[in-house]
């Protein structure tokens, strides 16, 4: 009876962590990407894509990796900084951190998966 | 008596919050004043001539029947520039439709921002343009009048996009007299800043 109750309490506490995972990801953002993303995601009308509800998100996870350390240095406006100081684990902590952040429901990518795509553009 | 002084405390509370709400006090005039004889200058933006995204002229004349929104940016920027245009798009939200409030927008890099690229990024912004105004024209007129607005703006390789620069928004009046002004970057700021150009506006009534 009292291994049951105890159970259930370290289940509560997993599924609070589960909802709270990605902190160090939201770091990240919170450094590198709010300031033009925004802290909520929303972007800037056209200028910078809003990262909420994101089809494209959803579509191009495979391009995700790239984007970040490479940039998008040809865009009329703010071009998307290159970062390509950041390991693999800090590029999945952010991918991950907005994949389940801002309405998105996308689901995470392994480590193993970003090192590979991120070879694939190196 | 104790029955009778706490209404009677309400009552005197109830008159003092009255009598305060009359006297909003006008918004001041920032800035160092000069004592001249019997008169008080105030500081006043000084004659400039730039260009819109128009390529039409815009001078102290163009915007002398307006209260006006100000900032400094470029449309290259990575740093603050977006979160102080986002806060600019809730302003302009707020005065599009008055005809009394302009927002007026100077870029600090007129080299990449010229009339044509100013065009572009205000079509992208999808903001009313006939309320809106992108400024640029000589660099060191545009940094000297940022200056005039009490805004950092200097050219530094080092910071990011080469520009160091605050993300002041600042409220002007028709006589060229700075009467608010608040932090860009700030949501909760601008949030309190849009009510004083409610109240200077209240002086044109």
């Amino acid at each position: 009876m009292n291994k049951a109750f105890i159970v259930i309490i370290a289940l509560c506490f997993l599924y609070a962590c589960h909802n709270t995972t990605f902190v160090q990801g939201k770091r990240y953002y919170t450094d590198l990407c709010a300031s033009c993303h925004m802290e909520d995601g929303t972007g800037l009308v056209a200028l910078i894509p809003s990262l909420q509800n994101s089809e494209y998100l959803k579509n191009e996870q495979a391009k995700l990796p790239c984007i970040i350390r490479k940039g998008i240095p040809d865009t009329s406006f703010v071009a998307m900084p290159a970062y390509k100081d950041l390991t693999a684990y800090e590029i999945a902590n952010i991918i991950n951190y907005i994949n389940s952040s801002f309405g998105n429901n996308i689901g995470p990518q392994t480590i193993n998966q970003i090192e590979a795509r991120l070879t694939a553009c190196d | 008596m104790n029955r009778l002084g706490i209404p009677l405390a309400i009552l005197l509370l109830g008159f003092f919050y009255a009598c305060q709400e009359t006297q909003v006090q006008a918004l001041p005039k920032i800035g160092n004043m000069e004592i001249n004889g019997k008169d008080t200058l105030f500081h006043t933006i000084p004659e400039f001539s730039f260009v819109d995204q128009d390529s039409n002229v815009v001078t102290n004349e163009t915007l002398s029947e307006y209260i006006y929104i100000t900032d400094f940016f470029f449309t290259s920027c990575p740093s603050i520039c977006p979160v102080v245009m986002k806060n600019m798009i809730t302003i302009h939200e707020a005065f599009k439709d008055h005809e009394k409030v302009l927002l007026v927008s100077h870029t600090i890099d007129p080299k990449r921002d010229t009339p044509t690229h100013l065009k572009r990024y205000a079509a992208n912004l999808g903001v009313d343009q006939t309320k809106w105004k992108f400024l640029t024209g000589d660099k060191d007129a545009l940094l000297d009048m940022a200056d005039e607005y009490f805004v950092v703006a200097i050219e530094d390789p080092e910071a990011p996009g080469g520009f160091d620069h605050s993300g002041k928004i600042i409220l002007t009046d028709t006589n060229g007299h700075i009467r608010a002004f608040c932090e860009g970057t700030d949501a909760d700021e601008v949030k309190q800043f849009i009510p004083k150009v409610n109240q200077l506006l209240k002086e044109y009534e």
